[in-house]
C-alpha cells in the first residue's frame, strides 16, 4: 500500500537575487498550470506541491522553501524532480547559495545539492492517507460511471438490493474496472497506538501541568494582546494575498512564524510530534480534529528552529477554513501557535488565542507569505468527495455482500 | 423546539426600523441611488429629512418611511475623513466587486460586474435612500414629495431609481413565499422559534455576536464633528463607535427568469406521452426550494402540498430528515440554512456553526416593463441583507453554501437557485441536481441558471444617532 510523505527543502537565497527569484518564481503559476516552467505534473506522484520564499527576518537572510506531498519515499522523489523537472531546477536554483556552477551541473550533483537543504517535517497530516494520485482519479472516474448508470436505469429498481446486485453486474463485465478488484483497504484507527498516546500522556501530566502553568506565568501574562484583524493589514497585502486564491476548488496557505523561545519551543516540537502521531494513528478517515477539509498540512521549522511554518492545502476559503478551525479545535491551534511570536494571546496554553476569532484572522493574514507556485494533481475534489468515493470503490469490489444497511450507506455515496 | 420569550433590551429607537421589520403592511417600495454634489446641502438634506427615517420602535407605525445607507464614497463626500473611512471593514471600503470577491461571489459570466446596471464602484453611487408605502399612489405621492425636496435642497443628484414591491401573499418572483427563515435579534422583543433567535453582534455593531465577542465595528479614529453624540466602544478601546446599532447592507438586484424556470421543472417531470404533468413539476420545484409555494416545509409535508398558507420556520433536519429524503441536500433552503445538521457535526455543533453564518434579508420584488411589445418584462428580486460582518455572513453564505459544488454527500450540485459553479471546473457541463430516494437517488443534469445578477453594492446602514452624527462633520 501506497503511504503518502512530505518533503520539505530550505535553501538560503543569495541575498542580491531575492528580487529576481521573486520575479522568477511568480510566473511558475498558482494554481500551476500545464506549461509552467516548473512543471509538476510531468511527476505523476506528486499530489500538491508549492515554493515560496521565507523573506529575511532580523537573524536570517531570506530562504526558499519547497514542499511537495508525494507518494512513495523521499529519495524517489528527489531522483524524479532531478530526472524531470532539471530545467526548472536549475532555473531557480542559479539564485540560491552553492549551486554548482553550469558546468558542474548534472544527475548527481544536482541530487547531492536538494539532498543536502532536506529538512525534516515534525508535523504532518494526510486528510485522505494511502490513496496515490491515480487512484484519485481512477475512483472518481468509476463515481461517475456508476452515477450515470443509475441516473439511466435507476427507474427500473424497486429495492435496495435490487439496485446493488444490478450496480454490481454492470461493473463485473467490464475489465475497465480491474484496477478496483486488487486488493485494498481503507485506512483505519489504531486504537492501541492512540492509547499507548494516551497513557503516555496521562503518565506525565503531572509535568505537563507544571509546564502549562509556567508557560502561563513566562510566556502568556508577559505576552501583548495581537489586537490586529485582518482589517488592519494593509489593502494591498491582502490584495495580493487574495489574488491568489479561490481559483480551483482548493486554496493553500503558506505562513511563517518566529518561534518563542526556551519552554515554548521545546513544547511546540512535542505538541508537532503529538500531532503527527494522532494524524498517522487516528486522523485517518478525513478529518483532523474535527475539521474535513484538509487535503495534506504541515509544520516544519525552519532557520534552525528559530522560525516554523505552516503550509496547508484546503477545500474553501481562508475565511471558511480558519472559521472552521476556530469552531472545531481552537484549542488545537492555540497549542500549536501560541510557541509563534505575536500570536493572540492564550490562556493555559489552550483557552483564549483562536478564540477571539477576528483577532486570530488578522494574525493569520499578517503571518501568510504569498505562495508564488503552488500546484494540485486534482485541482476540482474536494477532500471529503476523494473519501466518499474510495468508499464506494471498496464497498462495490473489495468488501463481501453488504446487507442491506450497508447497500443503503453505499448507494448515499453515489 | 418552541418559540420563546425575547426581552426587549436594545434601543429600537436608535436602530433603522427596516433591520428588525419586514413592513409586511408597506407593500411599495423604492430606491433613489443619489450623488452628493455639495456636502453641506446634502447634510442640511438629511437633516431635513430625519424625521421620516423610521426607527425599529413598533409603537410608531407610520404609513410611510424611509432608510439611509452609505457607501465609503458616500460617507467621504459629505466630509469623513479617510483615516476614519479606513476604520472601516474591508469588504465595504473595496466595494462587492473586486477580482477575488466577484470569484467567491460566483460574479462572472452572465453575472459579470461589468454587465450591471448600477453599483459595482460606481463613483457616483453615495446612498441610498428607501422609500417604504402602503401601496402604489401613496409611493408616487411620495418619491414626488422627496424628488421635490431633493431639489429644492440642491446638493444632491438622483442617479437612479428603482421601484419594487412585496405581494400581498409574500411570494417571490417563482411564486415560493419568501422571507419565511429570518433570524430575530436577541434583544429586539420579538419572541421567535429558538432556532432563530440569534446574538445580537451578529446583526448590531456594539453588541456580542455568536463567537461571545464583539463584531469589528469602524471606531473614531480622527475627531471630528458633535462627538458627544457617539457611543464609546463596546469593546473598551476609549473610541468613538460609528457603528453601535449599525450593520452593513448587502444590495444585489436580481433577475429571475421565470419562464425558463417553470419550463425546465416541466420538461423534466412530463408523462410518458408528453404531456405535463403539473403536480410532478410543482413538486420538482419544491425540491429545489427546500418547501412548497405557499411555504410549508417539505419536512412537514414531504409528498403534496397542504391547503393554506405557511410561514414556520420551527424545524430541523437532523430528527426528521437526516438522509434528505423529504427535503433534498441540495436544495436552497437547506443548503443556505443548514440548522442542525452537518454532515461531519452533531446537531449541536451543527446549531452553533449555523448561528454564526446568518442574515437578516428584506427583499422585495421588482419588474421593468418592457420596452417594445415584442419584449417581455424583466421580472427578479432586489435582495438586500443586514449582517455585521460581510466576510462571515452574507459572503460565507455564497460561496460556501451556495455556489460549492460538493456540499455534504453532493458531488457536482449547486444551490440551483443561487449557486454559481466555480469559473473554469471542467466539471460545470456535468452540473446536476440530486433528489435524494428510495432506493436510489434521482439526478436531474444540464441544469441551466435562473438568476442573473444585474447590480449591486456593499453599504453601511448606521444608526439613527450616527446619521445624525454625521451631520455634523
Amino acid at each position: 500500500m501506497t503511504v503518502q510523505n512530505a518533503v520539505s527543502l530550505q535553501i538560503p537565497i543569495i541575498p542580491s537575487q531575492v528580487d529576481a527569484i521573486t520575479t522568477l518564481l511568480n510566473t511558475g503559476g498558482n494554481p500551476s498550470k500545464e506549461g509552467s516552467f516548473f512543471a509538476f505534473e510531468k511527476i505523476p506522484s506528486v499530489h500538491f506541491a508549492r515554493w515560496i520564499i521565507a523573506p529575511k527576518n532580523e537573524k536570517f537572510s531570506a530562504s526558499l522553501i519547497y514542499a511537495a506531498n508525494i507518494d512513495g519515499d523521499e529519495t524517489q522523489h528527489l531522483k524524479d524532480l532531478v530526472s524531470t523537472l532539471s530545467y526548472g531546477l536549475d532555473l531557480i536554483f542559479a539564485h540560491c547559495e552553492n549551486y554548482p556552477a553550469e558546468a558542474l551541473r548534472d544527475a548527481t550533483s544536482r541530487l547531492a545539492y536538494l539532498k543536502q537543504h532536506v529538512i525534516k517535517t515534525p508535523g504532518f497530516y494526510v486528510g485522505a492517507p494511502n490513496r496515490t494520485v491515480q487512484q484519485v482519479h481512477k475512483e472518481a472516474e468509476l463515481h461517475n460511471a456508476v452515477r450515470d448508470y443509475v441516473r439511466d436505469n435507476g427507474k427500473a429498481w424497486s429495492s435496495r438490493k435490487e439496485a446493488y446486485t444490478a450496480i454490481k453486474t454492470f461493473l463485473a463485465k467490464d475489465s475497465k474496472w480491474d484496477w478496483a478488484r486488487e486488493q485494498y483497504q481503507l485506512p483505519k484507527k489504531n486504537y492501541l497506538k492512540i492509547l499507548v498516546l494516551a497513557l503516555v500522556l496521562l503518565a506525565i501530566s503531572p509535568l505537563l501541568i507544571v509546564f502549562i502553568i509556567l508557560i502561563h506565568f513566562f510566556y502568556e501574562l508577559q505576552a501583548k494582546p495581537f489586537g490586529i484583524t485582518q482589517n488592519q493589514i494593509p489593502l494591498e497585502r491582502l490584495a495580493e494575498l487574495k489574488s491568489k486564491e479561490d481559483i480551483i476548488y482548493q486554496n493553500q496557505l503558506s505562513q511563517v512564524f518566529e518561534t518563542k523561545g526556551g519552554l515554548r519551543k521545546l513544547g511546540l516540537k512535542l505538541i508537532l510530534w503529538a500531532t503527527s502521531y494522532a494524524a498517522r494513528s487516528w486522523f485517518v478517515e478525513g478529518q483532523l480534529m474535527g475539521t474535513p477539509t484538509i487535503h495534506f498540512a504541515r509544520w516544519v521549522l525552519i532557520d534552525g528552529g528559530d522560525r516554523f511554518v505552516f503550509f496547508s492545502n484546503f477545500d474553501g476559503s481562508f475565511d471558511e477554513y480558519l472559521g472552521d478551525f476556530v469552531d472545531n479545535n481552537g484549542w488545537g491551534l492555540n497549542a500549536i501557535y501560541g510557541a509563534a511570536k505575536g500570536y493572540p494571546r492564550t490562556f493555559f496554553m489552550f483557552g483564549g488565542g483562536s478564540y477571539k476569532v477576528l483577532e486570530f484572522m488578522g494574525w493569520g493574514r499578517k503571518t501568510q507569505v504569498p505562495t508564488p507556485i503552488w500546484y494540485s494533481a486534482y485541482p476540482w475534489y474536494g477532500l471529503q468527495q476523494i473519501v466518499d468515493k474510495s468508499k464506494l470503490r471498496v464497498e462495490l469490489f473489495n468488501s463481501g455482500e453488504l446487507n442491506d444497511q450497508e447497500i443503503k450507506t453505499m448507494l448515499s455515496r453515489i | 423546539m418552541a418559540i420563546i420569550s425575547n426581552p426587549q433590551t436594545l434601543d429600537l429607537k436608535d436602530i433603522q426600523g427596516m433591520v428588525t421589520r419586514g413592513y409586511g403592511k408597506l407593500y411599495e417600495t423604492a430606491y433613489f441611488l443619489l450623488q452628493v454634489t455639495d456636502a453641506t446641502k446634502a447634510k442640511a438634506w438629511i437633516k431635513d429629512i430625519f424625521p421620516l427615517i423610521d426607527s425599529g420602535d413598533v409603537t410608531i407605525q407610520a404609513e410611510k418611511t424611509l432608510h439611509l445607507a452609505f457607501t465609503p464614497k458616500g460617507l467621504s463626500a459629505i466630509g469623513l475623513d479617510d483615516k476614519n473611512l479606513e476604520s472601516f471593514p474591508v469588504p465595504f471600503r473595496e466595494g462587492v466587486v473586486t477580482d477575488d470577491r466577484s470569484r467567491i461571489l460566483g460574479d462572472y459570466g452572465e453575472n459579470a460586474p461589468s454587465n450591471w446596471r448600477w453599483g459595482a464602484n460606481d463613483d457616483t453611487l453615495h446612498m441610498t435612500l428607501i422609500f417604504h408605502a402602503k401601496d402604489k399612489p401613496a409611493l408616487t405621492t411620495f418619491l414626488e414629495e422627496e424628488r421635490q425636496r431633493i431639489e429644492t435642497s440642491g446638493g444632491l443628484k438622483i442617479t437612479k431609481e428603482i421601484t419594487a414591491h412585496l405581494r400581498k401573499d409574500n411570494k417571490e418572483p417563482f411564486g415560493f413565499h419568501d422571507g419565511i427563515s429570518e433570524p430575530v435579534i436577541q434583544g429586539s422583543g420579538r419572541p421567535s422559534p429558538e432556532i432563530d433567535l440569534i446574538k445580537t453582534g451578529e446583526f448590531l455593531m456594539g453588541y456580542k455576536n455568536e463567537h461571545d465577542q464583539y463584531p469589528f465595528s469602524p471606531l473614531l479614529e480622527i475627531n471630528q464633528g458633535d462627538t458627544s453624540l457617539l457611543k464609546n466602544d463596546a469593546a473598551g478601546s476609549g473610541k468613538k463607535d460609528l457603528g453601535h446599532n449599525g450593520t452593513f447592507m448587502v444590495f444585489r438586484q436580481m433577475e429571475q427568469f421565470v419562464d425558463e424556470f417553470w419550463d425546465f421543472m416541466d420538461d423534466n417531470t412530463k408523462n410518458e406521452d408528453g404531456t405535463s404533468n403539473e403536480e410532478a413539476k410543482v413538486k420538482l420545484a419544491a425540491k429545489c426550494i427546500g418547501r412548497w409555494p405557499n411555504g410549508a416545509s417539505l419536512v412537514k409535508y414531504p409528498d403534496k402540498q397542504p391547503e393554506g398558507d405557511f410561514n414556520n420556520d420551527d424545524f430541523g433536519y437532523a430528527d426528521t430528515d437526516p438522509d434528505g429524503l423529504k427535503c433534498p441536500f441540495g436544495s436552497h433552503l437547506r443548503r443556505n440554512n443548514p440548522r442542525d445538521t452537518f454532515r461531519w457535526y452533531d446537531k449541536k455543533q451543527s446549531l452553533k456553526v449555523t448561528r454564526r453564518h446568518r442574515i437578516i434579508r428584506r427583499g422585495r420584488n421588482y419588474e421593468i416593463p418592457a420596452t417594445n411589445e415584442s419584449d417581455k418584462p424583466e421580472i427578479g428580486l432586489c435582495f438586500i441583507c443586514f449582517n455585521t460582518n460581510l466576510e462571515l455572513q452574507f459572503e460565507f453564505i455564497q460561496h460556501a453554501w451556495s455556489n460549492d459544488n460538493q456540499p455534504t454527500h453532493l458531488s457536482n450540485d449547486i444551490d440551483v437557485i443561487i449557486g454559481v459553479p466555480p469559473e473554469g471546473n471542467p466539471n460545470n457541463d456535468k452540473g446536476q441536481f440530486t433528489i435524494q430516494a428510495e432506493p436510489v437517488n434521482q439526478y436531474i443534469d444540464n441544469w441551466k441558471r435562473f438568476v442573473a445578477i444585474k447590480g449591486g453594492e456593499y453599504f453601511f446602514f448606521p444608526s439613527l444617532t450616527v446619521i445624525n452624527y454625521l451631520t455634523t462633520i
